[in-house]
């Protein structure tokens, strides 16, 4: 008899917190981008409260041309993702290590090699979340080239995924759980051959819906079952006893945001530098198709269409979650919008994205997870020993 | 007063599978129980042994772990970021054994290595929460290096740790000694290789700051050098760099 269905939670690490002024809110930490004990705290807060994974994302890069936006965000310096998870594999015993690594600037043999030693270090918990890059930042520290067109990253994308495939089963007799966030036709391709799981951005649960739906539909053509994937939307959640008092907690890290910070950050994530020229109550301008994230760009500007946002309102909105999905609220509230979408199949579980570091975290682990177990959506304890034992995900190669 | 000299030794693979991190680790405690400065981490063909040094620092105090790479295997910025990175996260214990096999360009690669090692001024992060200044834009450094083989804009996105650079090392080889000349803080040198170590000795293009030169014993598996006269004094948990007393070589605007 198969256990009943359960949510998988990862919590989404990232040095002050992910909402980008979390480094000046009073109860965050500052010190970071340079302590390791700080993510080494959260990484033991997260194996306590039975999350099934930690996860880092990545660029080989500071994020911000401008140096003068660059200065005013914490995000320009931190830990390289797969050192820092050989360092947690030792302070931890059961929770899941997902770090990011570029195929773009990476080699097969070399990446597989890390990752075997990071799985081996821990035990089979490791897991890679695979991406092609889209910063013309981190292109320009490998070769000033330029950045590659999508199709021709996604197609460097799937050799490099087979190579590494064929170097784990020679040489180190098991895979790391191979992880994906790609949205567009590429990457969903890519991630219905070789994912396990995804990490997906949907702000409504009709986008979700059709999200899960699609890549689905699209494992069967691959020979893999529809339950061989987890989908892991991003959730950023503002939480407190009371609404108010959630409420007042995002809008205090929102008046934390520069304008300027705000609008570059917006403005690069839609490959869209002259926006900051623009007058900032007016509508955002006319998109071209362009080299950068495709799906994120489609998002934010639907996003601003509809709710007919002012370039500012537009950017803080993106700024706090970065495109992600925000819940402010009750432990009630949120646990009920994660539900939703659990049982609706538009989820697996939730990438946590907590924003700020520690306070946002604990409050979700103290607040929302014993609501969730409660509710019987989340299990008690570990199951197994593996990343893969924790998601109850077939071996790889398996049908 | 004699001074005793500095002395390393050299981890082989396995040092992560088939229980070779329980062995890795009760070898490095001892070592470093016994005063010895730092353990080289040897590559092997399935292993990375960066991340066999993450988790060895992550147990271990004061012991410095210097990394084998060949740079034939990464990009100039990944290893420059994920040295700079175990070496923050080690408190300054870190350092680079550097084999150049397989690479044309490798004097070109250590200037970009050393170039992003400089991306900082040691006092560039403010962290200024009520100003909102995270770090003073004046004390960072993009490196914009362009090439003839390596186009690298930096700046690397690890802050400097408290060694500021990592310890630069290599292997004395005929192939390499010019190389050597220009960038390594540690030299290490095998029995049979006098005749190298003179010529490295009188290279023109030697450093003016100091070079450990360290002999191999016949099995390799650990090598000594001459204690740094005087002895270096510091204050706090030595870094790598003062235990071998080499120069701090901090970016200074």
């Amino acid at each position: 008899m198969s256990a009943p269905r359960t949510m998988a939670l990862g919590a989404f690490l990232m040095a002050g917190g992910h909402h980008i002024a979390a480094w000046r809110h009073p109860d965050a930490e500052t010190t970071a981008g340079y302590d390791i004990r700080h993510l080494v705290g959260l990484a033991q807060m997260a194996e306590a409260a039975k999350f099934d994974l930690v996860f880092f994302e990545d660029a080989a890069a500071i994020r911000e041309k401008d140096p003068e936006i660059a200065s005013q965000a914490a995000r320009s310096t931190g830990f390289e993702p797969l050192t820092l998870l050989a360092a947690l594999a030792t302070a931890t015993t059961r929770v899941g290590l997902v770090a990011t690594a570029s195929t773009s600037y990476n080699e097969p043999a070399i990446l597989a090699r890390t990752l075997a030693s990071i799985d081996a270090l821990s035990a089979g918990r490791a897991g890679w979340n695979l991406v092609t890059s889209a910063s013309e930042l981190e292109a320009a520290n490998f070769g000033g080239g330029g950045l590659l067109a999508p199709l021709d990253r996604y197609r460097r994308a799937e050799g490099f995924a087979d190579q590494a495939f064929a170097w784990w089963d020679a040489n180190a007799g098991r895979r790391p759980v191979l992880v994906q966030a790609g949205a567009s036709e590429a990457g969903l391709q890519l991630a219905a051959r070789t994912a396990e799981i995804v990490f997906t951005l949907a702000q409504t649960l009709e986008e979700s819906l059709a999200y899960a739906r699609d890549l689905r539909s699209r494992l069967a053509a691959f020979g893999r079952a529809p339950d061989a994937i987890r989908i892991m939307p991003g959730i950023a959640p503002y939480v407190a006893e009371s609404a108010d008092e959630a409420q007042e907690q995002y809008e205090t890290l929102q008046a934390l945001i520069p304008d300027a910070v705000g609008v570059a950050l917006l403005a690069s994530y839609l490959s869209h530098p002259d926006i900051a020229k623009l007058p900032l109550d007016g509508p955002l301008p006319d998109m071209p198709e362009n080299a950068g994230m495709q799906s994120r760009q489609k998002l934010v500007v639907e996003m601003a269409r509809s709710e007919g946002l002012s370039i500012r309102e537009a950017a803080r909105r993106f700024a706090g979650a970065r495109g992600h999905w925000q819940v402010v609220g009750t432990p009630r509230t949120v646990a009920d919008a994660m539900e939703e979408r659990f049982s609706a199949g538009a989820a697996d579980g939730f990438n946590v994205m907590a924003p700020f570091f520690p306070g946002g975290f604990e409050a979700f682990i103290r607040l929302v997870v014993p609501e969730l177990r409660r509710r019987g959506l989340v299990r008690g304890d570990y199951a197994g020993a593996t990343l893969r034992d924790h998601l109850r995900l077939p071996e790889p190669g398996q049908p | 007063m004699t001074v005793s000299p500095l002395r390393g030794i050299v981890l082989r693979p396995p040092l992560l599978r088939d229980g070779g991190f329980a062995t890795s680790l009760g070898t490095l405690l001892e070592a470093e129980a016994a005063g010895v400065d730092f353990a080289v981490l040897a590559q092997g063909d399935t292993e990375d042994p960066a991340i066999a040094a993450a988790a060895l620092l992550a147990r271990t105090g004061s012991i410095g772990i210097i990394v084998e790479a060949r740079l034939a295997d990464h990009r100039p910025y990944n290893l420059a970021r994920r040295i700079a990175s175990l070496d923050l996260a080690g408190e300054g214990r870190v350092g680079l054994l550097a084999d150049p096999s397989g690479i044309e360009a490798a004097d070109e690669y250590l200037a970009v290595l050393e170039g992003l090692w400089c991306s900082w001024e040691p006092n560039a992060f403010s962290r200024d929460r009520a100003t909102g200044r995270f770090f003073d834009p004046q004390k960072m450094h993009p490196l914009h290096h362009s090439g003839e083989h390596f186009s690298v804009r930096g700046p690397l996105n690890v802050e400097p740790s408290r060694q500021s650079r990592p310890v630069l090392a290599m292997r004395l080889a005929a192939s390499a000694l010019t190389l050597a000349a220009r960038h390594a803080d540690i030299v290490i040198v095998t029995p049979k290789q006098d005749a190298l170590l003179a010529a490295f000795g009188v290279h023109p293009e030697r450093r003016g700051t100091a070079v450990r030169v360290f002999a191999t014993s016949a099995d390799e598996c650990s090598m000594q050098a001459e204690a740094p006269v005087p002895a270096p004094t510091y204050k706090g948990p030595p870094t790598l760099r003062q235990r071998l007393g080499l120069a701090l070589l901090e970016r200074r605007s």
